[in-house]
């Protein structure tokens, strides 16, 4: 064994011996969290061992800390190597493992077999080291005691929750993006800050760095664009598709445009439009619109919703979003032309298997990543590590019924939780519902196969086709009453 | 005293960065709150949360500046009285933990436009709920630890039986309504109120710290098994003690019903239909039945209570069915085949009345309606009325020219006290979407309460039908 690793190793065992208390209220954390995972079938998470994980952490890092100038191993014969070799060791064995075992057990005991799992464990050990552990450690690096790491511990908490509810828009399914940035900016940050500690005691540095990089990754991350975060999630689109394809055109079916006549500076519409040339389902991601007018000018509409929102819905869609008033009354007698782009994701590899109804709630493998029951009470699916990037729907009372509304297009095996698995469930007591006639139940299974950006444009369109009441959402077309944002 | 304000004086000096942390956060939330938190309640938690943190950091860093336990502290050789270090202490927590919050309630609850009268209730009680919930625990916590490192690890050990208790209890709470649920949620209240005040007085007259800990301890596992074991009758006894007025309601086997036999099947599972009538209940007064348990009693006495899950009841007037499957082992079948044997079933009824109303303008700015509320046309078309830190124990709905009548929510909560515990003072609930309204219509709301007047509990046995056998 090279003398680096020796020492290293004498450290280690130093800091086992040394804190021996911590560790202890540590592991109990997981035994507890195990405990409640196992016989309660808690599937949400709890910050109990990530706090005991941060207690730990910085206890171990202030064993021996980099920061200050009073600490006595700046004048014993360590070698900073094998202090961090040391440190890094403990947080690997003492902190992380103990999660690696206590999600194998809850995965074990609820009969997932190692083979479907193992990449899903191995990705959660990435996230909890490099997301949760490698930061604390970072954070206690700079600071010379616990009383200044939880003070800066909480004015980090005070920050990271003002960014949350900065963020304008959510992402939805393409969330993973924004979190996957923090992410990255975590893990650079992080092993910047712990670089800069351990060879050079910059502490001063090391909080230039994370400053300017919080800098940068907040904002990035809080205020990115979802078109941006579309670009990004083409790139991962497993098949090609040919946007060319697919057509958009105003809904004859449907009320055609809805112009809700306000007093205010700005007039909502309702665009109703039909999606064709897939075979398969979609999903309106986004959508962006502006009209132009018969003289070449053109106004951009801020969108505020595409219906439906629910994943995989049908091929109809409205889009609903506010326009200029001076542009409207200017161009409201006149034929104008719809431009737009329309983002949306293609299901596909359709699935259709049966799930009988069992009194015991015997879960029943839909796919290798699904597993299914049908109790008494109703339909319930579970996934390890997180819901699979499936729509998964029960066809069931003439309709199709979402087992989990908001799906993620996260192409990673797993998210940073404890509970190693996701659980969502429709229940029987629905309307109309006669369960006890109902044996079996059909579910549907699509998966995203592609993400699209389309571009089009409808010319022809009048915008006093419908007027409607102040603050109503009743549209009258041709003599006819409907509701503006029907679908 | 004069030494208590120097300690003061001190202690504010030596926690000036802990103090502008509480300040920004009590304004962080101000802002927030007056915005309306854009309906965004993971943010508004994930803030209180951290309130109660950084308090109970704070907290622990002001006892531990004069630590109680150890040897070699400074302060024991000072001629520091003890009285005027705890009340110093007291005085800290008073003016930077409890004053800050006091205040951004009450600016937020007077722009919002309600009363004095209104809010004063709730104001007050929020001081006390932090106090007995946050401040004086982490106080108490931070007496016996002798610098940051054990208070954490206490409190996470603290965190990790609370979490234990409340999943063990977790599937009890399913079986009885969450409005009496206030009085499950106030036993660890009562349990933090039973434990301060001897801990605070064995280590700052005595410096006991292992005795300090140990009753802390024992007090605190004592609420934590009353937590988890505490029943649904048990709280709506407790319930009971709130009820404003007696009411001569009988509950019985209703006799214009004949009881049919029940059939025990093979695996032991036996429907049962229960006719049963609610009687002596006046005109003015509608009876909601909060929860039902049935059991089954053997002739020697031994009973089997029934999981109410799988019942239905339902209720016509005075007029009740509870129906469904109870299911038998087999050695209470035998019984129940060759023996008598009868099925009691126990109501817990509250009763509504003293219903009343005001008309008011239906506007986008806030008009003051009944009980607290003030009603406006919310954002997305909605009736909406507000309450200064919790809805009232009222059942209210609106009525309105351009439809029938709705109400805001059934759910609520029968708490005697005027809050509960929360940093955002105002609670707001809709009545649902009016996009139908007439325009010619005038532009008023009837907004009605109605209150429960009182909590009932009626026993009732009845034979079980002979068929059975």
């Amino acid at each position: 064994m090279s003398p680096i690793l020796q020492q290293a190793w004498l450290i280690f065992r130093k800091d086992l011996r040394y804190l021996g208390r911590e560790i202890t209220v540590y592991l109990g954390l997981v035994f507890v969290a195990c405990w409640t995972g196992l016989y309660f079938n808690v599937t949400y998470d709890t910050v109990l061992v990530m706090l005991g994980a941060a207690y730990l952490i910085s206890r171990l890092i202030h064993g021996d800390a980099p920061a200050g100038t009073r600490q006595f191993w700046i004048t014993r014969p360590y070698r900073r190597s094998s202090l961090l070799a040391a440190k890094l060791f403990f947080v690997v064995v003492v902190v992380d493992l103990p999660i690696l075992f206590a999600q194998w057990l809850i995965l074990a005991v609820n009969h997932f077999s190692f083979g479907a799992t193992w990449v899903g464990l191995i990705w959660e050990q990435f996230l909890w080291f490099f997301g949760l552990s490698l930061p604390l450690a970072a954070l206690a690096a700079m600071n010379t005691g616990m009383v200044q790491f939880v003070g800066s511990s909480l004015a980090a908490a005070g920050i990271m929750i003002a960014a949350t509810w900065s963020v304008r828009r959510d992402l939805g399914s393409m969330e993973w993006i924004r979190d996957s940035l923090l992410l990255l900016g975590l893990m650079i940050a992080s092993s910047i800050v712990i670089y800069l500690q351990y060879k050079k005691r910059n502490t001063r540095g090391s909080i230039f760095v994370l400053a300017c990089l919080s800098g940068i990754c907040l904002p990035a991350s809080v205020f990115l664009p979802w078109t941006a975060a579309f670009a990004i999630q083409q790139r991962f689109s497993p098949q090609a598709f040919d946007a060319s394809k697919v057509q958009v055109s105003l809904d004859p079916e449907r009320v055609k445009l809805a112009i809700a006549m306000t007093r205010m500076r700005e007039v909502q519409i309702a665009v109703p439009l039909v999606l064709e040339g897939f075979d398969s389902g979609a999903k309106a991601e986004g959508f962006e619109l502006s009209i132009q007018a018969s003289d070449g000018r053109a106004e951009p509409v801020e969108v505020t919703d595409v219906l439906p929102k629910r994943a995989e819905g049908n091929r109809n869609i409205t889009v609903n979003g506010k326009l200029n008033r001076e542009f409207f009354d200017d161009a409201r007698n006149r034929p104008i032309t719809l431009r737009g782009s329309l983002y949306f994701t293609v299901f596909g590899n359709r699935q259709s298997p049966k799930v009988y109804r069992d009194w015991s709630n015997s879960p029943v493998a839909i796919t290798d990543r699904l597993r299914c029951s049908a109790g008494p009470y109703g339909l319930i699916c579970e996934s390890p590590f997180r819901w699979p990037r499936q729509s998964v729907r029960i066809v069931a009372w003439n309709a199709g019924i979402p087992v989990q509304n908001a799906i993620s297009y996260s192409p990673f095996p797993g998210q940073l939780r404890f509970f190693p698995f996701a659980q969502h469930g429709v229940p029987f007591r629905a309307p109309g519902a006669d369960t006890d006639r109902e044996p079996e139940f059909l579910i549907e299974i699509a998966e995203p196969i592609a993400y699209v950006r389309r571009e089009f444009a409808i010319s022809g369109v009048r915008l006093t086709d419908i007027a409607v009441p102040w603050r109503s959402e009743k549209v009258i077309r041709d003599g006819k009453m409907s509701f503006a944002n029907e679908y | 005293m004069q030494q208590a304000w120097h300690i003061f004086k001190k202690d504010t000096r030596f926690l000036h960065r802990e103090i502008v942390l509480l300040f920004v956060l009590a304004a962080i939330f101000g802002w927030l709150a007056k915005g309306g938190m854009r309906g965004d309640s993971d943010v508004s938690d994930a803030l209180e949360m951290l309130y109660a943190a950084t308090i109970a950091y704070t907290v622990a860093r002001l006892i531990q500046a004069e630590a109680i336990p150890g040897e070699n502290q400074f302060w024991i050789t000072r001629p520091y009285r003890r009285s005027s270090l705890l009340t110093s202490k007291f005085i800290f927590v008073i003016a930077f933990i409890q004053l800050p919050v006091l205040v951004v309630q009450l600016v937020i609850l007077l722009l919002a436009g309600f009363s004095w009268g209104s809010i004063l209730p709730g104001l007050l009680w929020t001081q006390v709920l932090i106090l007995l919930a946050v401040s004086t625990p982490a106080l108490a916590l931070a007496s016996m630890s002798a610098s940051l490192v054990p208070f954490i690890a206490s409190a996470l050990a603290l965190g990790a039986g609370g979490y234990v208790a409340v999943e063990i209890s977790f599937r009890s709470m399913l079986l009885f309504p969450e409005s009496i649920d206030w009085a499950r949620s106030a036993i660890p209240l009562l349990t933090a109120a039973a434990i301060v005040p001897p801990v605070l007085y064995l280590q700052y007259r005595y410096r006991l710290t292992r005795y300090s800990a140990a009753l802390g301890a024992g007090i605190a596992l004592c609420g934590a098994l009353i937590f988890v074991l505490i029943t649904g009758p048990a709280l709506f006894a407790v319930q009971s003690i709130c009820s404003r007025r007696s009411y001569a309601v009988e509950v019985k086997r209703d006799p214009s019903a004949p009881l049919q036999p029940w059939w025990i099947q093979p695996d032991g599972r036996m429907n049962i239909l229960l006719p049963l009538l609610i009687s002596g209940v006046p005109d003015d007064v509608d009876p909601q039945i909060e929860m039902y348990r049935v059991a089954i009693r053997r002739a020697d006495g031994r009973t089997m209570e029934q999981s109410p899950s799988r019942l239905n009841a339902k209720r016509n007037g005075g007029q009740l069915t509870i129906s469904g499957p109870v299911f038998l082992d087999p050695d209470l079948a035998d019984s129940i085949r060759n023996q008598a044997a009868a099925v009691r079933v126990s109501l817990f009824l509250t009763l509504y009345g003293n219903k009343h109303a005001k008309t008011i303008p239906f506007e986008r700015n806030p008009v003051d309606a009944v009980d607290g509320l003030r009603c406006f046309d919310g954002a997305f078309d909605e009736v909406m009325c507000s309450a200064p830190f919790r809805w009232p124990v009222r059942v209210v709905s609106v009525r309105s020219p351009w439809g029938g009548e709705t109400s805001f929510t059934r759910l609520i909560s029968y708490s005697p006290f005027p809050a509960k515990l929360q940093l955002a003072p105002i609670v707001t609930r809709s009545a649902g979407p009016h996009w139908q309204k007439d325009r010619s219509a005038p532009r008023e709301v009837t907004i009605e309460s109605e209150e429960p007047l009182a909590y009932l509990r009626r026993d009732v046995e009845i034979p079980i039908p002979v068929g059975v056998r």
